[in-house]
């Protein structure tokens, strides 16, 4: 909160012409705004991520409940166990380098500054030690989110259990090791260059080991289309495109013919956008009815989801070619053959616009006006859904006994009725 | 679960020993992120020492190696106080006597004063290096170092990263000496003291950590020549 308070107040005060990167001489000598400020609220938020962190780190290790053993936690506990590692891992790092940059604005003196001994690569390599895994602070509670809903609704087991834990692990680990990779045109040392490249490839790996996992959780189980589930579908076919373009942007030579271009912007996205957005809507429709005790309208929920997926990609899978093509990205104006796709672009957003306000609508109708939830509408396995919708404070009156392995989906029956609102006899 | 009027644990924890396990755990990750924050200025000092090693030893030969030892000397001390303190707390909580509180608060104050004469010593050093002009900025004292990259601004470099670094574990000392006083203070008022133990043996994790921050920086500034 307090950090937040600071960064938007920098913007509300005038802003900071440093680009989101802070690059350095500009943040540290050239700019004339309130980059202290904007630093001190970052700096504090770093301090909320590392508490986070550092709280599910240890809950995790300490705090599971009798027969909850490591290999029977939720997947939705393992990516979070990933990202906790990344966040007191990388964030401390950041921190110290902003520091650097203020320290280097309000005394002088020249760490970051070429003209006078320093060295802005230094910057960049920090901030992006950083920078990288924080990505993946983002996109992995989307994939536990994702290995929560396939199995539910596909009434199987999650296929592979122990690689899917085990990839999240090694997605976290690789990611502190690729951060050149958004240095290849930087100067830095071609060897550097072709050793990131290859690490960054390497990522694609456990990646993949959880794309295919899902899909193999899919295989001949029996799929309920419901609202979260089409979500987590599109995460599957979104997320693959982004990685799939991730890795070749891995390579150098592709590199240098798309940096700074709307390819880059185009895969961001996919993988922010298409991959976590969705299963972050996913993950809402999914839990709201644990969250909130209210059903909200099928109906609804689907057509929104369509929406989100068409206007997604009508607003990004044409900047790929735009990229390709080479059109830059961060200017406002572009060469007049390239109209066609950033028309294309803008009606996409607004279509996406649209699919993510429905839902701000029915989900709030819901609370007031939607049934009432069960403990269990999906017929999930899991402990949240052993308690009432919503859950006291006190979670569990008794602590659980957990006996069996996660996804512990029963051979699924065709007819069997899920989301239902009937409070059912206990 | 908890439904005693005098707990011996919080509530998500099955008994005092799990909250002890917890807390210590926490603390160790906590250190890691320290670790982490101080490794990225350990690496803006290799690459700058890397690059000009003759600054660095320029700037090196501007410290007083034996304030610096004596610094180090009373750090250890300290430590070696806290550790004792500590161990009376886990004995006195074995065998349920309080004779251990007097000698423990005894120590942590005597730690908590070294401290403080470890920042007189450290301020008097930055007091000395500020009056001869080798603060880094507008002020600073380039004419010194004409001979040396960037018409003396490399030794600035130096002299940066001494006043970042060690002014960031001086302040770690600071939050240090008030934990070491506060939980003095708190052992010495307390009715049942043996309760503190858990935070004690926190605070005495994090004055280590701080030590051995010195314990690298002080070669890192002053021996390395
Ligand atoms: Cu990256």
């Amino acid at each position: 909160m307090t950090g937040g308070l600071f960064t938007l107040g920098v913007i509300i005060i005038g802003g900071v012409d440093t680009g989101w990167t802070f690059y350095t001489p500009y943040s540290s000598t050239y700019a004339n705004t309130w980059v202290i400020l904007a630093a001190t609220g970052i700096f504090i938020n770093g301090f909320s991520s590392i508490a986070t962190g550092l709280n599910f780190i240890v809950s995790i290790h300490l705090l599971r409940a009798p027969g909850l053993t490591w290999f029977r936690l939720p997947m939705f506990v393992w990516t979070t166990y990933a990202t906790s590692l990344i966040m007191v891992l990388a964030t401390p790092v950041l921190a110290v380098t902003l520091g650097l940059v203020a320290v280097e604005r309000i005394f002088g003196g020249g760490i970051f500054d070429p003209a006078i001994g320093g060295d802005p690569l230094l910057f960049q390599h920090l901030f992006w030690f950083y920078s990288h895994p924080a990505v993946y602070i983002m996109i992995l509670p989307g994939m536990g989110v994702v290995s929560e809903i396939v199995p539910c609704f596909a009434r199987k087991p999650l296929f592979g259990y122990g690689f899917v834990a085990m990839s999240g692990l090694a997605i976290a680990a690789l990611g502190f090791l690729v951060w050149g990779h958004h240095m290849f045109v930087s100067g830095q040392s071609i060897y550097a260059g072709l050793l990131f490249s290859f690490l960054s490839m390497l990522v694609a790996i456990p990646s993949a080991v959880k794309v295919f996992n899902w899909t193999a959780t899919l295989y001949k189980g029996t799929i309920f289309l419901k609202t979260p589930m089409l979500y987590a579908m599109g995460f599957i076919g979104l997320f693959t495109i982004g990685g799939l373009t991730g890795i070749s942007l891995a390579s150098i030579g592709f590199d240098m013919h798309v940096h700074d271009t709307y390819f880059i912007v185009a895969h961001f996205h996919y993988i922010m956008v298409g991959g976590m957005v969705m299963a972050f809507l996913g993950g809402v429709h999914f839990w709201w009815p644990k969250m909130t005790g209210a059903i909200y309208s099928e109906w609804w929920g689907r057509v929104s989801a369509l929406i989100v997926f068409l206007g997604f990609n009508l607003a990004f899978f044409p900047q790929f070619i735009l990229g390709y093509l080479g059109n830059p990205r961060r200017y406002h104006a572009y060469a007049e053959g390239f109209q066609v796709f950033h028309i294309m672009s803008t009606l996409g957003a607004s279509i996406l616009g649209i699919g993510y306000l429905l839902p701000l609508g029915y989900l709030l109708w819901s609370l007031k006006y939607g049934r009432r939830a069960s403990r269990n509408p999906w017929q999930a396995t899991g402990l949240e859904w052993t308690t009432p919708s919503p859950p006291p404070t006190h979670n569990f009156g008794e602590t659980p006994t957990v006996t069996g392995p996660a996804y512990d989906y029963p051979p699924a029956h065709r007819e069997l009725v899920i989301g239902e609102g009937e409070p059912e006899k206990n | 679960m908890s439904s005693t009027s005098n707990p011996t644990h919080l509530i998500p924890y099955d008994s005092p020993s799990h909250q002890r396990h917890a807390a210590i755990f926490g603390l160790w990750v906590f250190l890691v992120t320290e670790i982490l924050f101080f490794g990225g200025m350990i690496v803006g000092y290799v690459v700058y020492h890397y690059e000009y090693p003759e600054a660095f030893r320029e700037g090196s030969r501007t410290l007083n190696v034996w304030a610096g030892g004596a610094m180090t000397a009373v750090l250890l001390l300290g430590s070696l106080l806290i550790a004792v303190a500590e161990h009376l707390t886990e004995e006195g909580d074995r065998d349920n006597s309080q004779s251990w509180r007097g000698t423990a608060v005894w120590r942590l104050a005597v730690t908590a004063c070294l401290g403080v004469v470890f920042l007189g010593l450290e301020f008097y050093e930055y007091h000395e290096l500020i009056g001869e002009g080798l603060f880094p900025g507008s002020q600073f004292a380039r004419q010194r170092f004409t001979d040396l990259p960037y018409s003396g601004r490399a030794a600035e470099l130096f002299f940066l990263m001494f006043f970042c670094m060690t002014g960031l574990h001086a302040f770690h000392m600071i939050v240090g000496i008030l934990l070491v006083g506060g939980i003095g203070t708190a052992i010495q008022r307390a009715r049942q003291p043996e309760r503190l133990g858990n935070t004690l043996t926190v605070i005495a994790l994090y004055w280590h950590f701080v030590d051995i921050v010195w314990i690298f920086l002080y070669p890192l500034f002053y021996l390395v020549r």
